[in-house]
């Protein structure tokens, strides 16, 4: 399951990616870069997020009897 | 935020998102053919993009940057060169270059007077096209280590230290365009493609005294200016320099420079004594 932090983030990801390409497209380039490295920052944000969720959830997993 | 109201706005930014690409798309699709200059591709264009392909030019030159890096790009070569330079240089570029004192060779490829023609209507074309400022500055190698060419080709183009229409003329020499120093240095004796530029108020009034002088200049400055300007008005014999009787530096710097442009190219190279 995908939390609603994740959700968030990458929802305003991609908002900022395609506004980046839409100010360039506009000429705006200080607004462009603003949003392209938004973006960037964002996608690393997910990055980060995904991973911390994927530790927990892996040190909440019961241990393998096996391994006993 | 609920789980909610994060999964409603995931779909819904993503929904935007997708709509903004959808849009950009589109709109970039509608401006290939003004961007492409898609109605000056004629049959001469085609043709000289078959003579491109079947000569396997892209095995060493780069065209809007696609093909190997053995070799100059030519994305902005007919405005930098000039289409009568690369008509003889197609025909024979052991002239221009040679493999032991430049360290490389393009091979003659024996095409045919209309081959070359249609390879520099493709070339021609291709210049026209709307890159967005690529590439930055030019990918020339002619020129880039010879003695008396300030520019080392592939390094930004530096600014004026001072409105000094001197200094201003030596930035305006060594950019690209006009591209003025791959082709002529200022360094006595090195010749490029073109006659070396050293002590050329000397040599302009020296030519200009001379009976064998066909052009209308009085004095060095209206030597330089109308070289410029009017390249054919005196035509050197050089096996670089002319064919045919016609020079091979290009001849639309009358229309492509402006009149301070050239006024201070004149000044700057006036100071070459």
């Amino acid at each position: 399951m995908i939390s609603s932090p994740l959700l968030v983030i990458l929802g305003l990801g991609a908002l900022c990616a395609s506004l980046a390409l839409l100010m360039a497209r506009l000429q705006v380039p200080l607004a462009a870069d603003v949003f392209a490295i938004g973006g960037a920052l964002l996608g690393l944000a997910a990055f980060v997020v995904t991973a911390v969720a994927t530790v927990r959830s892996a040190r909440r997993l019961p241990s393998r009897p096996d391994r006993r | 935020m609920t789980k909610r109201a994060a999964r409603l706005f995931f779909f819904i930014s993503t929904l935007v998102s997708a709509l903004i690409f959808t849009i950009l798309t589109i709109d970039s699709h509608r401006q290939f053919p003004k961007l492409t200059n898609a109605a000056a591709i004629d049959a001469r264009v085609i043709a000289g993009k078959h003579v491109w392909h079947r000569e396997n030019c892209t095995n060493c030159h780069t065209l809007l940057g696609e093909g190997a890096y053995y070799a100059p790009d030519l994305t902005k070569i007919t405005a930098q060169r000039g289409a009568p330079y690369l008509r003889e240089f197609l025909k024979d570029p052991s002239r221009f270059y040679s493999e032991a004192r430049d360290g490389r060779l393009m091979p003659t490829l024996k095409l045919t007077d209309q081959e070359i023609d249609d390879v520099i209507a493709f070339l021609g074309w291709v210049s026209r096209v709307d890159t967005q400022g690529w590439p930055p500055r030019p990918i020339l190698v002619k020129g880039s280590a010879v003695p008396g060419v300030a520019t080392a080709l592939g390094v930004p183009p530096e600014a004026a230290a001072s409105q000094d229409p001197v200094e201003l003329g030596r930035v305006v020499y060594n950019a690209t365009p006009p591209g003025c120093a791959a082709c002529h240095s200022v360094a006595p004796g090195v010749n490029i493609v073109g006659p070396t530029l050293a002590g050329i108020p000397a040599t302009a009034a020296a030519r200009i005294a001379s009976p064998d002088y066909r052009g209308k200049a009085r004095d060095a400055a209206g030597y330089i200016r109308e070289s410029i300007v009017e390249p054919n008005a005196h035509v050197l014999v050089g096996p670089t320099y002319a064919a045919g009787g016609r020079s091979l530096m290009p001849g639309d710097y009358g229309e492509t420079l402006k009149a301070e442009q050239i006024d201070q190219i004149v000044a700057y190279l006036l100071t070459l004594r």
